[in-house]
């Protein structure tokens, strides 16, 4: 059995987002003691370079950055700053052959990289669709602000392991922000929103394209380095929507099963990592329908059979409450 | 910036408080107090909202502004207004024996008080004058503070929206310029963000400073800006980008702890705003385009050095 994250488990180390948010915010003079106030993360606990932080730390102060940075584009200053980072993670990332590499290296050190997003992958006619879910309890505001910095991370990555001008597909669930003109700015010309369901796009022949910055050596060493350490695998949310997404019929009880807890213990767990159970399953739901229907071009019956929905009609009831579009209308967007 | 009313206006904070006790302790020291029947509550609401609003509009007039004669005209203006209204407030609960002076002194510094601050405000209007000259090139005729971006202190794209339709409807011919900085994000990887922060605000004061007294720059996102040329012709419009392409490819700019001279390399991009081809975001479609430039430039570049 598996032990999966929670969200008080403190193994994300300082380097990366906790770091770049400290230094940004000394570059706008904004104080420490005001940015770690409510965090839990105490000034001393940054200087010990041992210390880990939980998630639920992370969270809170992104949330106190956003509110005292003030600008719309702190989060787009900070997800191009990510791969500005230094340790032996983001060396793997740069150091690949190629993006193909670089996507499988991301996907493999993904916790200690973006621990609050979990991907799924496919490819389908000439295109690799990265589809991303949070992992993690978020509400709505904070989550659209970890898209945002980690969609310009991505970007940047992008930009800098690419040798010609990388070209990628931003689709969000939300709706058209005020400040598009940022993502404009940060993520290039196809952004798109109001979709439903947030991915990125590439195409397929881009994985293969080389890296200018590549360096085999480099490359092995990043690895064994990473080879001694500890990684964790995922969290606990991430856990069950996988579980949840490979089994549509899964109940409460038969869930917790899996994760040997009993059912009061399993929701009171989900709970403490802000959410709900029934959330869940419509997420899991909602994705595999989209995947089925879009890329696997499955019709309404097979979907609904796949899906355990009784009846078409239930099926397509749900799948409007979902994305806000019925089946045939997905299909032809 | 906010001003500290007791470290910049130490004299004016003490003349308000002295009024506004003299005016306490005067009808405390010659009135009687009135019996409780005799108190008109309702009054006593109405009078006081007006010495409670007198005394928030000093204390805003203090924080907000710096020392100056249009200041001092305000707040002493408005304070004697308060001095009256405070010992109007008092006559509810005391009744005054019937001193002329009394009456004089509780009625003739409302109307003192008044045309001191209509003097204030007609010197506030000279200095917004002066102002207003100063913030030319920095906005068009439309002042919207919550639209100004902290670091530059120019306005924001949302700003730019809205200039953009008004000049368009008042159908003038104009053209939108837009102004990147190319490879900013190296600059930001390599000096970090303050120094960042500065070239940004060097380089709108170098743009402002480029510009016609009738252009309006703006930052658009990040290190993208762009410039409002109302009234201008397509060649006009196209030899000022040229001026400020050279003009920041001259610039040396010098980063701290670093002994070289950093020079910037901009891409430019024109489209001209008329009725007809505004779609609802006329810079969106001008930043689309700036986008595609740069990328070709890319290619280019790429193709030159294989």
């Amino acid at each position: 059995m598996h032990t999966f994250v929670n969200q008080d488990d403190k193994f994300v180390s300082a380097q990366g987002l906790i770091i770049a948010i400290v230094e940004l915010t000394q570059s706008r003079g904004i104080e420490l003691h005001k940015l770690l106030r409510g965090t839990g993360i105490f000034e001393q606990d940054l200087f010990n370079f041992q210390h880990a932080f939980s998630l639920s730390q992370q969270v809170r102060l992104l949330a106190q950055f956003k509110l005292l940075m003030k600008s719309t584009d702190s989060g787009f200053l900070l997800g191009s700053q990510l791969i500005n980072d230094t340790r032996v993670e983001v060396q793997a990332l740069m150091y690949s052959a190629d993006l193909g590499q670089v996507l499988k290296q991301l996907a493999h050190l993904r916790m200690q990289l973006a621990p609050l997003l979990f991907s799924q992958t496919y490819i389908k006619s000439g295109q690799y669709y990265i589809y991303l879910q949070p992992a993690h309890g978020l509400n709505e505001e904070l989550h659209h602000y970890v898209l945002e910095i980690y969609s310009t991370a991505f970007y940047s990555l992008l930009k800098r392991v690419s040798e010609s001008y990388p070209h990628c597909q931003f689709d969000f669930a939300f709706k058209r922000p005020r400040h598009i003109q940022e993502y404009e700015q940060n993520l290039g010309l196809k952004i798109s929103f109001d979709r439903p369901c947030t991915r990125w796009v590439l195409n397929k022949a881009m994985l293969r394209a080389k890296n200018p910055c590549a360096s085999q050596l480099r490359f092995m060493q990043a690895q064994s380095q990473l080879h001694n350490k500890n990684l964790v695998s995922m969290t606990f949310i991430e856990a069950v929507c996988r579980y949840l997404y490979s089994h549509p019929s899964a109940n409460l009880e038969c869930t917790a099963k899996h994760f040997a807890m009993s059912s009061a213990t399993f929701k009171r767990k989900l709970k403490i990592n802000g959410v709900g159970f029934s959330a869940l399953i419509d997420e899991q739901n909602k994705h595999k329908a989209i995947y089925l229907l879009t890329l696997r071009a499955k019709c309404n019956e097979q979907v609904a059979e796949r899906l355990a929905f009784y009846d078409i009609p239930n099926f397509r009831r749900a799948f409007k409450r979902w994305t806000g579009l019925t089946p045939s209308q997905l299909k032809t967007q | 910036m906010r001003f500290n009313p007791f470290t910049s206006h130490r004299l004016l904070v003490n003349c308000i408080i002295a009024m506004f006790f003299s005016a306490c302790f005067l009808s405390a020291y010659l009135g009687v107090l009135k019996t409780y029947v005799d108190i008109q509550w309702l009054d006593i609401m109405g009078e006081g909202g007006i010495v409670l609003m007198a005394l928030v509009w000093i204390t805003v007039l203090l924080i907000s502004r710096p020392p100056s004669k249009v200041t001092t005209y305000l707040v002493i203006g408005v304070g004697l207004f308060m001095f009256s209204a405070t010992l109007d407030l008092l006559d509810e609960w005391l009744m005054h024996p019937a001193h002329k002076w009394l009456s004089w002194i509780e009625s003739l510094p409302a109307p003192v008080g008044m045309l001191l601050t209509s003097l204030g405000l007609y010197y506030w209007h000279q200095e917004q004058y002066v102002l207003n000259r100063q913030l030319r090139r920095r906005e068009a005729n439309l002042r919207e503070h919550s639209k100004v971006c902290s670091v530059t202190g120019l306005y924001k794209a949302q700003y730019l929206d809205l200039a953009i339709k008004n000049q368009l409807l008042s159908t003038q011919p104009l053209w939108l310029g837009a102004i990147d900085i190319r490879d900013f994000s190296h600059f930001n990887s390599e000096f970090g963000f303050k120094e960042g922060d500065r070239l940004l605000r060097e380089v709108s004061e170098l743009l402002l400073m480029n510009c016609r007294l009738s252009d309006v720059v703006c930052r658009y996102a990040g290190d993208c800006f762009m410039v409002l040329m109302p009234e201008t012709t397509e060649q006009q419009a196209k030899e000022l980008m040229m001026q400020i392409k050279g003009a920041l490819r001259y610039c040396a700019f010098k980063v701290e702890g670093s002994k070289k001279a950093k020079f910037q390399h901009v891409t430019t991009a024109l489209i001209q705003g008329n009725e007809r081809n505004y779609t609802g975001t006329l810079t969106s479609q001008l930043h689309s385009q700036l986008q595609q430039k740069k990328h070709q430039q890319k290619v280019a570049q790429r193709a030159h050095l294989c």
